[in-house]
């Protein structure tokens, strides 16, 4: 088992490696920060200066070992707009998006795997066409769109939460809302699916057969075989859930990693950008290491070891 | 181990469940009393929401629009720009020109920074030095360059030179915000940056990044008394969001609201529609330097006959944006109304194309950036539209801020762009130089006769000569037509109905003269 966990460290490193390649690439190619940062009346000659102060005149591949050596020992340079060193910001901007996104994943698991239970057990009755319909919406529709919805009607028509801001539980509300409801559905929809499947199997036959409570059937051994898709699913709408977190935090002005991303992206803030994709990336590489390793918990037939 | 873990699966559910229901019971009373806190509104502090976060509070360092709308409400500058445009006294009590190119300030007694510390010449003089300290590896300088030689003479007297008479000193002596030598020397350049101390109206509290800056009344600043005690900065990049902010009745101020939501703020009971004249001058810039039909003086004349410029503003901008002639409005220093603007006159337009041999049109790109000004891909697309009436056909290339400016300053553009310049002087010297002057920034027309009258306007005082050299130059810009002229855009706020505040022209949110209703 260690040895399933160090060999999938090291294939979550050179993800990070190839992700970071990616940004750094993609960034040089995307626009020159150096105008950006001074003023318009700026002469050329302090442009060019400029860019030798930063290491921009420097060939690209040059530039690219460089960056490669520094980022080794997490130093990505001081944010070309602020000063300070980037992965301090990316850091301090950790806390509330991890807060958004834990708030939203639960919230809604919360709401979609019983759904997703009552719509299996009352297949083709109006329940469930009404949660399958729920779900094809929710997840059709732009987590943006969401947002400013829930805001026009619970911050301005009906104006019972903020619509913006930061620090109070009730700041919470809707930006969690808005991820949690795009997520509801996929959640929904792979929870029913897979507990239509698992009801179908003879065992469950064989415990009704038996007696045993429809409670405890559904509860303890329908769910957990139903598991594996869902803690799947679940982990996979993780990357939603960040990319949710990037639109949702700069509509309610909420300051996280995706807000911060965004600014730095648009201001062509090279070290923050790569520093803020950089801890992303690691986040959801080992989440999905730690999911990996749940499945032979909830399910000790799997051993993703052994494999 | 492995199966006990598997037994305390859904015990470890039901718990998480049971934290997550417990964390809402108690949050509760925090989530009614958000409201309630609301309700009482002279409790909170006034909010203003603009869309950018300052990188940093440091002047020295930081010169930025929306970090200067912070800044001018914590630090002063010897000079004060009045919401009318006019440099008057503010640190320095008096000040007097000597020859053509010297200034001396005598400073007001008895003003201390926030921290105690005594405002003094010296402290002048480390204002201006310090941008050019190499180990604080400040970008401003470039505004600054013009200044030479600064001078203590006594505990309150400074003198400032410039390299050469330079015209438009005293708009820079009116941005150049005091800091304090004997705090930065304890504190140090990192904190300074993220927590300012000044002698400003309002004094800092604290940051939280990402979110707001929180400053407070200064009850003892020299120059008025303050009457908000506490103002509070946030930062919400969604337009729509803001206006949502203020409607909900969490904000008094909102900068930069889509022009399309001023019904909705205006049908609001407790929020008003605000708009100042503005500094950004809107154009097409026309490149004559790289070769296209657009280098063709007539081809650029005849696009500007061929644009109803009156009907853009009445429609795209609800009338709310003033037509310019040859860039300038007459707010602006240089303005003469002998020069009237092109009439729409699409057959003349067609004729001077003719003229200059494209009888069927022609085809050209024009770059533009989508959601920077106000209704931009329309007013674009409104362009395309008329040109398209006289036979050019305009295909617009939309670019993201940033890839737009780097292809701007790159001289890289299409032969047509569309840009907003701001004039934050009012003088037709500024926009002028990027707009109109050989080799400027922007690439657009090189024309010798309007050069050397620019430069004779540049390095003189006096403005009478300047105002004649202006007057000389405008209709040869008018006739060179490097631009698309169209209007000067306003500035938009939303307000709250208890805020009285009058937006200034310049666009900067200076606080010190707000007050509660």
């Amino acid at each position: 088992m260690i040895a399933y966990v160090l060999r999938r460290i090291v294939q979550g490193l050179i993800a990070v490696i190839i992700v970071l390649s990616i940004v750094f690439l993609v960034l040089n190619l995307s626009g020159d920060p150096v105008r950006l940062m001074l003023p318009p009346t700026a002469s050329d000659e302090s442009v060019a200066e400029m860019r030798t102060l930063m290491g921009l005149d420097r060939p690209l591949p040059v530039r690219y070992v460089a960056f490669l050596q520094r980022s080794a020992v997490l130093d990505f340079g001081r944010s070309i707009q602020t000063r300070r060193p980037a992965i301090s910001m990316v850091q301090e901007r950790l806390p509330a998006t991890v807060q958004l996104s834990v708030t939203a994943l639960f919230v809604a698991t919360l709401i979609g795997v019983p759904l997703g239970m009552i719509a299996a057990l009352r297949r083709g009755t109006w329940v469930d066409r009404v949660a399958v319909l729920t779900s094809m919406v929710g997840q059709s529709t732009p987590v943006f769109w969401i947002a400013l919805l829930l805001i026009f009607v619970f911050g301005v028509a009906f104006p019972i939460l903020p619509p913006s801001g930061f620090g109070r539980p009730a700041h919470l509300v809707l930006p969690s809302a808005s991820i949690a409801l795009f997520l509801v559905a996929g959640i929904t929809r792979i929870t029913r699916t897979s507990t239509i499947d698992v009801l179908s199997r003879p065992f469950v036959t064989v415990f009704r057969s038996r007696g045993l409570s429809e409670r405890l059937i559904l509860g303890k051994h329908v769910l957990r075989n139903a598991a594996v898709p869902i803690v799947t699913e679940i982990g996979l709408q993780l990357r939603f859930v960040i990319g949710g977190s990037v639109v949702v935090e700069s509509i309610f002005g909420w300051p996280g990693i995706g807000q911060l991303l965004t600014r730095a992206a648009f201001g062509r803030d090279f070290p923050v950008v790569v520093a803020a994709v950089f801890v992303i990336a690691l986040c959801i590489i080992a989440v999905n290491l730690l999911l990996d390793l749940l499945y032979s918990v909830i399910d000790p037939r799997i051993k993703v070891w052994a494999r | 181990m492995k199966s006990m873990l598997v037994q305390s699966a859904p015990r470890m559910i039901r718990g998480a469940v049971l934290v997550f229901v417990l964390t809402l019971v108690l949050a509760a009373p925090a989530l009614a009393g958000g409201r309630a806190e609301t309700a009482t509104a002279p409790q909170r502090p006034l909010v203003v929401v603009q869309s950018a976060e300052p990188p940093g509070l440091d002047p020295s360092l930081h010169r930025e629009g929306p970090t200067y709308n912070v800044t001018i409400n914590i630090f002063d500058s010897l000079l004060r720009k009045t919401p009318d445009g006019r440099n008057v006294p503010a640190l320095a009590e008096s000040f007097e020109r000597e020859g053509d190119r010297a200034w001396v300030f005598r400073l007001r007694q008895g003003v201390t920074f926030h921290n105690g510390e005594p405002l003094t010449a010296e402290a002048v003089k480390f204002s201006i030095d310090r941008i050019f300290d190499p180990a604080l590896e400040s970008r401003r300088g470039n505004d600054l360059r013009w200044m030479r030689n600064v001078q203590v003479i006594d505990d309150l007297t400074i003198r400032i030179e410039a390299e050469e008479p330079f015209a438009l000193a005293e708009h820079y002596f009116s941005e150049l915000q005091i800091i304090p030598p004997q705090h930065i020397a304890e504190v140090g350049n990192e904190a300074f940056n993220a927590a300012p101390v000044g002698t400003g109206p309002f004094r800092f509290v604290r940051w939280d990044r990402g979110n707001r800056i929180v400053l407070e009344r200064n009850d003892n600043y020299w120059r008025t008394a303050i009457e908000i005690p506490e103002l509070e900065f946030r930062f919400i990049d969604s337009a729509s969001s803001r206006v949502a902010t203020l409607l909900a009745g969490e904000a008094d101020l909102i900068a930069d609201p889509p022009i399309t939501a001023r019904t909705q703020i205006e049908q609001n009971p407790n929020t008003v529609f605000a708009t100042a004249t503005g500094t950004r001058v809107m154009f097409v810039g026309l490149d004559a330097v790289q070769e296209s039909p657009v280098s063709d003086p007539r081809v650029r004349r005849a696009m500007n006959y061929a644009i109803d410029n009156d009907a853009i503003v009445s429609s795209l901008l609800f009338g709310l944006a003033e037509a310019t002639t040859a860039h300038l409005t007459p707010a602006d220093f240089g303005y003469t109304s002998a020069v009237s603007p092109f009439p729409y006159d699409p057959t003349r337009a067609r004729a001077l194309l003719a003229e200059a041999g494209y009888p069927n049109g022609f085809s050209v790109t024009m770059d533009i950036t989508s959601g920077r000004y106000i209704n931009d891909v329309a007013v674009a697309e409104a362009i395309a539209g008329y040109l398209e009436t006289v036979g050019i056909t305009v295909n617009i290339e939309v670019f993201e801020f940033g890839a737009f400016n780097g292809r701007l300053f790159g001289k890289q553009t299409s032969p047509m762009y569309l840009v907003g310049w701001g004039n934050p002087l009012f003088d037709a010297a500024y926009i002028w130089d990027f707009t109109a002057r050989s080799g400027s920034l922007l690439r657009s027309i090189e024309n010798p006769a309007i050069d050397t009258l620019l430069a004779q306007a540049r390095t003189t005082t006096d403005q009478s000569v300047r105002e004649r050299a202006f007057h000389q130059v405008k209709p040869l810009i008018r006739e060179a037509a490097p631009s698309i002229f169209l209007y000067k855009q306003p500035v938009l706020f939303g307000m709250s109905n208890r805020l009285v505040w009058e937006p200034r022209s310049d666009e900067f949110l200076d606080m010190s003269y707000a007050s509660f209703r």
